[in-house]
């Protein structure tokens, strides 16, 4: 049976890559990993001569950073502004090394320590008292239990009470569950790989006791616009990649976009528009317009790529057309090969 | 070669040939090396012991050869340079000339150098020949830099050479003369010839050929670029160009090597190369403990995590032994617990850059300048090295003190980068009166010495020098003459400067504006205790040049008023300071221009208002006078507030006549008026203004005084209050209402 899915995770969707790595990987593998060090750097990276595709198009030293944390003792913590690929690299890492990516907390205000620890199906609880059977088990528990990397998603959203419940886990590696009297030791492969979001920074900073956990790495914006275009193209191809009918993607106006990101990064910093405008608030702008050309049959315009970067950027903040507007009058004018784009831009932020 | 376009069969089989040449020659052992390069020196030296040549050739310039001995003094210690026209030829300790240099010397074997002077260059631009840029930035190393997931050429260059075992010094330099010869397949000839490395190569083949007729056992240790180019060595007909261009050995420092810094044929990290370099004989795991040990403040813990996160990057990296990119990316994956930046590295960076500094052999320095240079500096006690600051407390000055700010001020003249002003240069031409201290940075380093020996074509002495610089200032007017007297006594040369032509000057000149301005120069000059020793010199100056102000201050009016208000301004002030010589001359003139000259309404009040003002008169008859004046008073008034601020709080002085001037504007006129009021009025404190609103209240009868010292206020209103006034003035400037700000 087919199963439709709107989104596969990183080990179907390249489960054939894992296949051929596994079955090709001479390396010494940790204990508890499916992968050698260099096949996962490999699966992650790239290898041409084997045909593996290049999945994270940032620096090959953090990835190899990255992968070396997870084979000692400490947690793995990404950080880094929103949309530059912390979690597609943790939900890579995780299915390399562990052959799954589902083990997955993701961090909010109502998080509770249950969902990190594990609670149980009460009516079972009440009936037959504690046991294995009334248990429920949260992914650290899993993760634990089996030997594989769990990840937790926008750690600092939670409150700091729950994060500290990690501190004992990763320590310790052991979970203790009073009610059963008996405490799980984590088998070899069990990791942590976080990630937090910088401008969530200060909602609920993190323990010192915590960060002492976790080796830090900060993953950067993109700053290579050819790598940047490619990227963007990969991924809004491979959106469509289920898709009956393939977008015409127009990679002049890809460019001009990656382009006009990298010209607004840089004059105004990163946080003077509302939005990030990370690598992934490209991929939507893109993913909007190919859509656009598809259902309605009308070839990507700069008018459409406009209506889709107003939806995406400008948030709350009125000042944001103000400074796209300035952007437009100040730099896009001078450049006449980006009539169409200036036109566009100007019935919209210019009015 | 030229027509093999690397991705044609052609780069390949040319590289095949290559390897098999490279070890046919029965005569010469190659030795292509990049310059700095750890691993390079290493195996030089086991290249050398094993080939035990009769000859070592080394790419440097012909000349050098007069510095052999220096260079193989066993007093001298690296990082040391060659200086030649604009161009540096540095040695670190790991540099494999360096080794090759000395390797030579222990075992008695020639050295000559086999390249071009760079004076024989027709380079407009100086070079850094030892570049090795074109191999690093070459298109064969950027797709090896991507296959290999490298950050940089240097990362790249680490990786396959620097942390690597290799099986022999042959393997090692087969491998270096492969990939140094893939990036030259990029380049044409075209390219090669304007970059001057064709007319270098033809000198190194014939110096290898005259070499070979010579000797039996030649090594030839060159940049790796150059290296296949030379093979054909007994092929060439040119001669050896020969020079006697003049070259200096001086030292260098770690910096100054740093490829981050700057230096395109350095290695990044030079302190981190020369561990790299000595500490080669250390197992892997010997080598991260002995870079751990070089950085300070890793607790215990912090060691081990480090120890172990490299260890393992290193085996996924596939290297040997950890290199510098290496050991910082696992001290900021370890270390960091936060979201770091370059900027959190440069601790690390700096350790691993080093601070070395190269020493020569005191009596074999004889560099020109340089070693007087450095006596005066000892014999006034300012410290070479690190750099160091020296204050000075101008009216306490002892005679030693006096001597090290001269010799300061003579080396900052001199503009050899070695001492800076914590003020600007300008306090050089504009004592400060008011300035009672005085702080200085300086730093010797390499740059200062090359300068000094390019100044050294002056003169042998810094006295000689810095004269025939200062023969040199331009003196064509007056302003220009007492500049160079006040700097030629700042830098102790108080004979250059010439008293005779200054009066002359002073006696010629006729503008009122330059007689004004040099005349409050020379005052104030004379009054800073730096100048305490040439009162008598100074004062024999500024009498003739007060008296040339006088006989010219009728033409004041000439000057645009601001202008002239400034100038009486200022003399005024200088008549009160100098109550017993000057107050009796000041008074007349300003009687005599008040009574023989035309003067503009305003100009005419000015005067007088300075002439009441300096007997301590009452100025009620004036500003009775004022009130009868039926032109535009505010104007008159404005310019009686900026001469004499004082008079607006005398009881009958000028606010009871600027209130009754505004009673009767009406409130058109008053709102023209207003910006330039409120101009008068922002330059007062509080505490002023508070006098003036009851004084205006009394005089107005208003029933509710104005509070302006409202005691109720906090630092925060104040802040507030101070932000607001900030967006004030902003939006005044910005909506062109200048006339409006304070500023």
């Amino acid at each position: 049976m087919n199963k439709q899915i709107i989104r596969a995770r990183a080990e179907q969707r390249y489960q054939v890559e894992l296949a051929q790595l596994i079955a090709t990987d001479s390396g010494a593998r940790p204990s508890g990993w499916q992968l050698s060090a260099s096949a996962v750097k490999r699966f992650i990276c790239g290898d041409k001569q084997h045909n593996i595709s290049r999945k994270y198009y940032g620096d090959d030293a953090l990835v190899e950073r990255a992968i070396v944390s997870l084979m000692g003792n400490n947690g793995l913590m990404m950080v880094g502004e929103p949309g530059t690929a912390k979690s597609m690299l943790s939900e890579l890492l995780a299915a390399a090394i562990s052959g799954t990516s589902e083990l997955l907390i993701q961090g909010t205000a109502g998080t509770t320590e249950e969902q990190v620890k594990y609670s149980w199906n009460f009516a079972m609880l009440l009936a037959n008292g504690p046991s294995f059977d009334a248990l429920l088990k949260s992914p650290i528990y899993t993760a634990m239990e089996q030997g594989k990397l769990v990840r937790i998603e926008e750690i600092t959203r939670c409150p700091q009470e729950i994060q500290d419940v990690l501190i004992s886990l990763m320590s310790e590696k052991t979970l203790t569950i009073p009610e059963l009297g008996i405490a799980i030791q984590a088998k070899p492969g069990f990791n942590v790989i976080a990630t937090a979001n910088l401008l969530d920074r200060g909602v609920n900073e993190m323990s010192s006791a915590l960060k002492r956990r976790f080796n830090f790495e900060t993953v950067p914006v993109l700053n290579d616009v050819k790598l940047e275009k490619e990227l963007i193209l990969s991924q809004v191809n491979a959106r469509f990649i289920n898709e009956a009918q393939q977008p015409q993607i127009n990679e002049e106006l890809v460019q001009l976009l990656v382009q006009v990101f990298h010209d607004l990064r840089n004059n105004f910093g990163a946080q003077s528009l509302d939005a990030t405008l990370s690598t992934a608030e490209a991929v939507n702008i893109v993913h909007s317009c190919a859509l656009h050309s598809l259902y309605w049959h009308q070839p990507m315009s700069a008018e459409q790529l406009v209506q889709q970067m107003h939806g995406t950027l400008v948030k709350d903040k009125p000042d944001d057309i103000k400074k796209l507007a300035h952007y437009l009058d100040a730099v896009v004018r001078e450049r006449k090969e980006w009539r169409a784009f200036f036109d566009a831009g100007k019935a919209l932020w210019m009015k | 070669m030229d027509e093999i376009t690397p991705d044609n069969n052609g780069f390949s089989q040319a590289l095949a040939k290559l390897s098999q040449r490279y070890l046919h020659d029965e005569k010469v052992r190659w030795l292509p090396v990049r310059h700095h390069s750890p691993a390079c020196a290493h195996f030089a030296l086991a290249q050398l012991n094993a080939w035990q040549p009769d000859v070592v050739l080394i790419e440097a310039p012909h000349s050098f050869g007069q510095h052999l001995g220096l260079l193989q003094n066993k007093h001298v210690v690296p990082p040391i340079a060659v200086y030649q026209q604009q161009s540096y030829f540095p040695f670190a300790e790991n540099s494999p000339e360096w080794q090759a240099l000395r390797w030579a010397g222990d075992n008695h074997v020639p050295v000559q150098f086999i390249d071009l002077d760079s004076t024989d260059e027709q380079q407009e631009e100086p070079l850094d020949r030892y570049s090795d840029a074109r191999i690093l930035s070459s298109s064969y190393s950027r797709q090896l830099q991507q296959t290999m997931g490298c950050r940089d050429a240097d990362e790249l260059w680490l990786r396959l050479f620097e942390l690597q075992n290799f099986e022999s010094a042959n393997d090692f330099f087969e491998q270096v003369l492969l990939f140094c010869a893939a990036s030259r397949l990029y380049y044409d000839q075209k390219s090669l010839q304007q970059l001057g490395d064709l007319d270098r190569e033809k000198q190194m083949r014939a110096c290898i050929r005259a070499a070979s007729h010579d000797y039996q056992r030649i090594a030839v240790m060159t940049g790796g670029f150059h290296t296949s180019a030379l093979f054909d060595y007994e092929q060439e007909s040119t001669s050896i160009r020969k020079s006697t261009e003049d070259s200096f050995v001086i030292r260098y420092s770690d910096s100054l090597l740093d490829a981050h810094q700057g230096y395109q044929a350095g290695m990044p990290y030079p302190a981190f190369c020369r561990w790299l370099f000595e500490q080669r004989s250390l197992s892997a795991c010997d080598w991260l403990l002995y870079l751990l040990a070089q950085m300070p403040k890793l607790t215990l813990i912090a060691k081990q995590n480090v120890f172990e996160h490299l260890s393992q990057l290193c085996q996924l990296r596939g290297i040997v032994r950890a290199g510098c990119y290496d050991l910082l990316d696992s001290l900021g994956s370890c270390q960091f617990k936060q979201q770091s930046s370059s900027r959190d590295y440069r601790p690390w960076q700096q350790l691993l850059r080093g601070e070395n500094m190269g020493q020569l052999p005191a009596n074999q320095r004889n560099l020109p300048l340089v070693d007087d240079v450095l006596a005066h500096c000892k014999h006034v006690q300012l410290t070479i090295g690190t750099i160091n600051r020296s204050h000075f407390s101008l009216y306490e000055l002892t005679e030693r003190q006096r001597q090290r700010r001269q010799l300061l001020s003579q080396l900052l003249f001199l503009d050899i980068g070695f001492c800076q002003y914590e003020q600007s240069m300008h306090a050089f031409y504009n004592i400060h009166t008011a300035a009672k201290h005085e702080s200085w940075r300086y730093h010797w380093t390499p740059s200062v010495e090359v300068a000094l020996i390019e100044l050294s074509t002056l003169g042998g002495t810094l006295k000689t020098v810095v004269q025939h610089r200062l023969a040199q200032q331009s003196e064509s007017d007056l302003p220009q003459m007492l500049d160079k007297l006040i700097l030629s006594l700042q830098l102790g040369m108080q004979y250059q400067f010439n008293s005779v032509a200054i009066t002359r000057e002073i006696n010629d000149c006729s503008t009122i504006k330059i007689l004004s301005d040099s005349f409050i120069k020379l005052y104030r000059t004379s009054k800073h205790p730096l100048f305490n020793d040439y009162h008598q010199q100074l004062d024999a100056l500024i009498t003739p040049l007060w008296r040339q102000l006088s006989f010219h201050l009728p033409s004041l009016n000439q000057l645009p008023e601001d202008e002239a208000l400034q100038v009486l301004l200022s003399l005024q002030a200088i008549a009160r300071q100098q109550m017993e010589v000057l107050k009796q001359p000041w008074r007349e003139r300003l009687h005599w221009l008040i009574e023989h000259n035309e003067h503009t309404p305003t100009l005419w009040f000015a005067l007088k208002a300075l002439a009441v003002d300096l007997d301590e008169l009452d100025p009620a008859s004036l500003l009775n006078e004022l009130q009868r004046y039926s032109g535009d008073r505010f104007t008159i008034l404005r310019t009686l507030l900026t001469v004499v601020p004082h008079w607006l709080n005398y009881q009958n002085g000028l606010l009871p006549l600027l209130n009754h001037s505004i009673e009767q504007l009406d409130d058109e006129q008053f709102v023209e008026q207003l910006p330039q009021l409120r101009g008068l009025f922002c330059d007062k404190d509080a505490r002023e203004i508070d006098g003036i609103s009851q004084q205006l209240g009394t005089l107005n009868q208003w029933q509710q005084q104005l509070n302006w010292l409202n005691e109720d206020i906090s630092e925060h209103d104040v802040n507030q209050a101070m932000l607001l006034d900030k967006q004030l003035q902003q939006q005044l400037l910005e909506q062109g209402l200048s006339a409006w700000t304070t500023r």
